[in-house]
């Protein structure tokens, strides 16, 4: 017995002892580099332009080097046609070009592989004049017939995206360096849809000298990089295109995307020195990065809203009443302090903050008597019992439901947090087989026509979402802001459907969060669009 | 003696076939049960219902679960595990790819345990209750207990972001730079393992010692080393070479932890990845791969303990 408690308290002490040099390991990279500037990278968030060190323009670009990007997935299938994941479509948005493309501040969209186009009197003729000398990566030249082929190719059945395009009626060469493209009626979002991913210009003879499949795992286009090696699950090599029209870009020889999807190793490498961005930081992990004076950490403004998605079909979900109470009950404001650690804004409105936003909306700021007021008005003022789906493994998600479920308990509200494997809690949405899922909208294209549809449009293809939500109303002006060319009765359109929607509290609306991004300091020029995407061909290497 | 242990080997490997078709039914079915569907998962939330139905049919995921289930089983006898239906590439070759980086680590993680367990089990065996074999012991009972993830971050966090000795991640180019770049993840390994190890190679080299063969040896004259060497090491160590080898079966499948932490492209790292986007015959190939490697493995074992042991008899 004796012998037995000596073990013991020998055993104690020397744990002690671990765990203190253990803990001395973990924590002493703080101290030793709080003297880095912390304060002048915090998160102006408001603005897209990259922190200050990432940006400084006063420099002339060294040319050469190869950029380490590392994300957490690896691409899927890299026809410009298919993909509906983000990894993949960036990737493609760096070896294709469109006619058009989104502007630095995401605002419209300016000349890219056209170099001006001229629009009718009846609103329904586009005509496009295209850049000369663009030559595709094996070296062809691309003409207005590769034009034709793409977006025909873009509109047809086969093309995931083709609903895109149901606005256009045809796609003709009109001259050597000419295409025309006819809508069947006026059609706002369509120079937008234009500099879409999925508009992206490839070479006719290669994919009909090919096949059909031929693009899924190769690509054949004109953007800044080729794809040079793709060793799947582990990263994508990219080569600078010595012939890209834009002379002098891109700087880097080429651009490795490495596909690392555990957060921690993706930053230790970071700080190894083994990668030079990494994105997706988790908030919780800034403020140690924040304090290397080796890395600039960013937190771009994208065009992302985080809701949680209500449906209008299962009872008492279709009391508007009840809608506004929980959205009401639940403080967006913490949340963004808790789970965001600050990073992020309450969102009022069903769109992110793009083109047409409502910055006039006051949304549903955290209000427990007006919350309690509009229960006891509704259908079911004692409460009621509901479930909150979430994908498990989603550490934000369980967080925000924990939450929720806390806070909606204040209105008698008894919330099941249900959790689902990611694949299948998407599917229990899509059946609209679900109470409350948490969910979030993000878009590639500048225009909110798109989003409209999707989101709250009842007649737009997924019922507003696998809400159920119906607003005749909202569909109504939908349609009509889609035909509208002027753009600031367009405006007042979309500010309208805006505040209708907020009205009706179709959603749980929750926060605007920004992109994270941790950055070697010897990078320059990197800058995420608020599509999300970035222009690696601006970016140098100061080393 | 030779052809008894032909015989035997054959038997085992005979005794594979059935293991290995219960285990392709059982692991088809549960792959199928799970919920969410390839098909949607791949094509995104704005997937029309007509988009989904003909991408199902595209990959045959609509035809009747026992045709697809004889189809697999079909090319399985031929050889063929069938192709990926994300990554389009024939699933032999995925898993050809990755199944030498996960067998290197676990073989150097092995080797690994074993040259730290040895040592360390002799040497707390030779000096039984002192300071420094309770130090052993409770180091052993913290290894055992702290999870592995936990203890790669660590390992990371001192050995690359604090002294820059070795990479966060990767996998090397040639032998010498597996060695180096694998070194982490093994050590990592080497972490839990090598406590499970030790503690029953330290009891058995104890009982060894007070056998009257040391004795005996130690009567003939026969130098200290040579004792533990050929006496005491040989009769002690046959048990651990079992522990070692139901180990492994745990540590190919311990390996998708440590593989996602160091981003090593192994089967571990192929395995999560397939099972979050439903890649049904990766999955399925996977799962049969780890069970023939864990039937082989613990062939291996009893041929190893007879070696190291004649008076182990095969039959």
């Amino acid at each position: 017995m004796v012998c037995f408690k000596q073990v013991v308290k020998k055993g104690f002490l020397l744990m002690a002892a671990l765990l203190l040099t253990v803990g001395t390991v973990a924590c002493s990279s703080a101290p030793e580099s709080s003297q880095g500037d912390s304060g002048s990278t915090t998160n102006s968030a408001a603005q897209p332009a990259a922190a200050p060190a990432a940006n400084a323009g006063d420099e002339t670009p060294k040319s050469g080097g190869i950029l380490k990007l590392a994300r957490a997935q690896d691409l899927s299938n890299l026809d410009p046609i298919v993909p509906g994941d983000n990894m993949t479509i960036w990737a493609l948005l760096l070896m294709y070009d469109q006619l058009v493309r989104v502007t630095a501040d995401g605002n419209d969209v300016e000349p890219a592989l056209a170099t001006d186009w001229t629009i009718s009197e009846d609103k329904k003729t586009y005509v496009f004049n295209l850049r000369k000398d663009v030559k595709f990566h094996d070296g062809s030249v691309m003409t207005a017939a590769d034009v034709k082929f793409s977006l025909d190719r873009a509109r047809d059945e086969g093309s995931s995206w083709s609903w895109i395009y149901t606005g256009i009626e045809s796609v003709e060469v009109s001259g050597d360096n000419q295409v025309t493209i006819k809508t069947k009626t006026p059609y706002a979002p369509l120079l937008s849809s234009l500099a879409l991913f999925s508009s992206s210009i490839v070479s006719e003879k290669a994919v009909k000298d090919q096949g059909k499949d031929f693009l899924s795992d190769k690509e054949f286009g004109t953007g800044p990089f080729k794809l040079a090696n793709w060793q799947r699950g582990q990263k994508v090599e990219l080569a600078k295109n010595p012939d890209y029209w834009q002379a002098g870009k891109p700087y880097l020889d080429g651009v490795e995307l490495v596909q690392v999807p555990e957060d921690t190793t993706r930053l230790f490498q970071l700080r190894a020195g083994d990668i030079d961005i990494a994105s997706n930081v988790p908030f919780n992990a800034m403020a140690e990065l924040q304090a290397d004076p080796a890395l600039t950490v960013m937190t771009p403004q994208v065009s992302r809203v985080d809701v949680i998605n209500i449906n209008h079909t299962h009872e008492p979900f279709n009391d508007v009443k009840i809608r506004q109470a929980i959205n009401y009950a639940v403080d967006k404001d913490l949340i963004i302090k808790t789970v965001l650690m600050g990073n992020g804004e309450m969102a009022t409105s069903y769109l992110p903050k793009m083109k047409y936003f409502n910055d006039q909306l006051e949304g549903y700021k955290y209000d427990l008597e007006k919350a309690k007021k509009l229960m006891a008005e509704s259908s079911k003022p004692q409460g009621f019992k509901t479930k909150l789906l979430i994908a498990s493994g989603d550490e934000t998600d369980r967080q925000i439901a924990v939450i929720v479920k806390d806070q909606l308990a204040a209105l008698g509200i008894d919330v099941e947090i249900q959790m689902m494997e990611s694949g299948a809690a998407y599917e229990a949405v899509n059946q609209m087989n679900y109470d409350l899922a948490t969910t979030y909208f993000s878009t590639d294209i500048i225009d909110p026509d798109e989003l409209t549809s999707f989101e709250v449009v009842s007649t737009g293809g997924t019922d507003a979402y696998h809400t159920g939500y119906k607003n005749p109303k909202v569909d109504e002006l939908a349609e009509k802001a889609r035909a509208e060319l002027d753009e600031a009765k367009r405006k007042e359109m979309y500010l309208e459907i805006q505040k209708l929607v907020s009205e009706d509290a179709t959603f749980l609306f929750l926060y605007y969060k920004p992109a994270t991004y941790a950055v070697q300091n010897y990078v320059k020029g990197f800058h995420v669009l608020s599509t999300g995407n970035y222009r690696l061909e601006e970016v140098w290497l100061n080393k | 003696m030779e052809i008894l242990r032909v015989h035997f080997i054959l038997q085992r490997l005979i005794q594979l076939i059935p293991v290995v078709f219960g285990i392709s039914i059982v692991s088809f079915l549960i792959i199928h049960l799970i919920p969410g569907d390839p098909a949607s998962i791949m094509l995104g939330s704005r997937a029309t219902p007509e988009n989904v139905q003909q991408l199902t049919a595209q990959m045959g995921l609509d035809k009747p679960l026992y045709d697809q289930y004889l189809i697999f089983l079909q090319n399985l006898v031929q050889g063929d595990l069938g192709k990926s239906i994300l990554l389009k590439q024939s699933v032999n070759t995925l898993i050809s790819e990755r199944l030498g980086t996960t067998f290197f680590l676990v073989m150097y993680a092995s080797v690994l345990s074993l040259l730290v367990s040895i040592p360390i089990a002799l040497w707390s065996a030779m000096k039984k209750d002192s300071l420094l074999d309770n130090g052993f012991r409770t180091l052993s009972i913290f290894g055992l207990a702290m999870p592995s993830f936990w203890i790669g971050i660590l390992l990371m966090l001192l050995f690359s972001i604090k002294i820059k000795l070795f990479p966060v991640s990767g996998y090397g180019k040639n032998f010498i730079g597996h060695l180096y770049y694998l070194f982490l993840p093994a050590l990592t390994i080497t972490c839990s393992l090598a406590p499970v190890l030790v503690r029953p190679l330290r009891s058995k080299i104890i009982n060894v010692f007070s056998s009257e063969y040391i004795e005996a040896a130690r009567a003939r004259g026969l130098k200290e080393h040579q004792i533990i060497l050929n006496h005491v090491l040989r009769n002690a160590i046959s048990g651990t070479v079992t522990i070692l080898g139901v180990n492994i079966g745990w540590l190919l499948g311990g390996s998708i932890v440590i593989e996602t932490i160091f981003s090593v492209p192994g089967l571990g790292q192929l395995l999560i990845n397939s099972i979050l986007s439903r890649d049904y015959p990766i999955i399925q190939g996977l799962v049969l791969v780890f069970a023939i490697l864990v039937i082989v493995v613990n062939l291996l074992t009893d041929l190893c303990y007879a070696w190291l042991d004649p008076r182990v008899d095969l039959e």
